[in-house]
């Protein structure tokens, strides 16, 4: 008998199928839970704030500010300001005492284990033993406020970090080159993606051997761009390795009204 | 001629239309942000709703603030300057000077000099930043 898929929804013989798509969704949902979110700075209400989540899904930073190990702000010769973070409403705000040229911040966000049925718990393997992998996250921020006098050199605390070569474009659509490193060295294979806000599920291209890659810059706006790499675990008993998601984010500015 | 009564009253709505879109395109305009021009004799920088005025003078310096195309009133908010010339950098604080004006005496801004202003707020946390080069 040829059942419809209508009437197979409905039918005994069908719910393992329908469990096995939940199974299927509710791994997804979790893996991207575990990995797929960033951290990026974002003006607003003309404060620059310091966000988590991926494309759209702009999350609660506020209740992760505990996470934040650190948050500095420079000036254009690479001088630090102080800056912290402060709480107004669901934001985190960045407080600096001057206007800084760049800002950065780190999030650590914790170690997290797959089991072998997709589900992501947020154990190491030393709890989770039969885990198919487990992974220590760490997430960087670095936005150009500008202007720019000097090259970015390598900031402090990121241990993966995106940075331009030479200057960037004024107008969406031109090429930009960045350079990725890794504990301050040109890094290969990390894996860059140009709009981590509006092409969250876009194809990652990867850095050439010299940590380089060239996309062109997508937005006139907000810039938030992003590369993954992963380094080796500094706690082989909890995790197999850490990945390290930074951004750069920047804005091109819009025409004169 | 009703048809030809009725095209007259549909041209004379279309171009009423247009006046009252053209009308409020402009307001919109001018009521989103501050105006570009100098009304002091400085140097205007837009940032987002807050327009500032730098007007570098011999012996001092002024900045005059609006916030959406309203002047704001200097009492209540804080402001300062960051000035980088070539290699030397200095802050100035700024005082308010009555309505929506900041002054600083005794201080002379060389041409090329790159001056951040940075203006704090009412709620005396949040900060906003123009960039001036002087020319």
């Amino acid at each position: 008998m040829i059942r419809s898929s209508r009437t197979c929804m409905f039918s005994k013989n069908c719910f393992p199928q329908l469990f096995a798509a939940l199974a299927v969704a509710a791994c997804l949902v979790a893996t991207q839970a575990a990995q797929a979110h960033g951290i990026w700075f974002a003006q607003r209400a003309t404060q620059l704030a310091l966000l988590y989540g991926i494309g759209a899904d702009d999350l609660d930073s506020v209740k992760r500010q505990s996470m934040v190990e650190s948050i500095a702000g420079y000036d254009s010769d690479w001088k630090p300001i102080p800056t912290k973070l402060r709480v107004a409403g669901p934001l985190l705000l960045v407080d600096s005492e001057s206007q800084p040229t760049v800002v950065t911040a780190v999030l650590f966000n914790g170690i997290w284990s797959k089991t072998p049925e997709g589900e992501w718990l947020k154990k190491g393997r030393d709890e989770v033993p039969n885990a198919t992998t487990a992974e220590k996250n760490y997430k960087y921020a670095v936005r150009i406020v500008g202007p720019l006098s000097k090259p970015v050199p390598p900031l402090a605390n990121q241990t993966l970090q995106i940075i331009p070569v030479g200057a960037i474009p004024d107008l969406m659509g031109k090429p930009l080159k960045v350079r990725v490193l890794f504990q301050g060295k040109p890094v290969g294979k990390a894996r860059v993606m140009w709009d981590w806000l509006n092409d969250p599920d876009g194809k990652p291209v990867k850095t050439a051997a010299d940590g380089t890659v060239t996309i062109k810059v997508r937005n006139q706006g907000l810039n938030v761009i992003t590369a993954i790499f992963d380094g080796p675990s500094d706690e082989p008993t909890k995790a197999d390795k850490m990945e390290h998601l930074a951004t750069l984010s920047f804005v091109l500015p819009h025409a004169p009204e | 001629m009703t048809r030809e009564i009725t095209m007259k009253q549909l041209l004379s709505s279309f171009f009423a239309l247009l006046v009252l879109a053209s009308g409020s395109i402009g307001f919109n305009t001018a009521l989103a942000h501050g105006g570009t021009q100098p009304e002091h004799g400085g140097i205007v920088q837009l940032v987002g709703d807050m327009s500032f005025e730098l007007v570098p003078a011999a012996d001092h310096v002024e900045l005059w603030v609006e916030d959406d195309g309203e002047e704001v009133t200097s009492a209540d908010l804080a402001a300062k300057l960051t000035i980088v010339d070539g290699s030397a950098k200095s802050e100035v604080a700024l005082s308010p000077a009555g309505g929506n004006k900041f002054e600083a005496k005794g201080v002379k801004i060389a041409k090329g000099a790159k001056v951040t202003a940075l203006l704090t707020l009412k709620d005396k946390q949040s900060k906003i930043a123009a960039n001036f080069t002087i020319k």
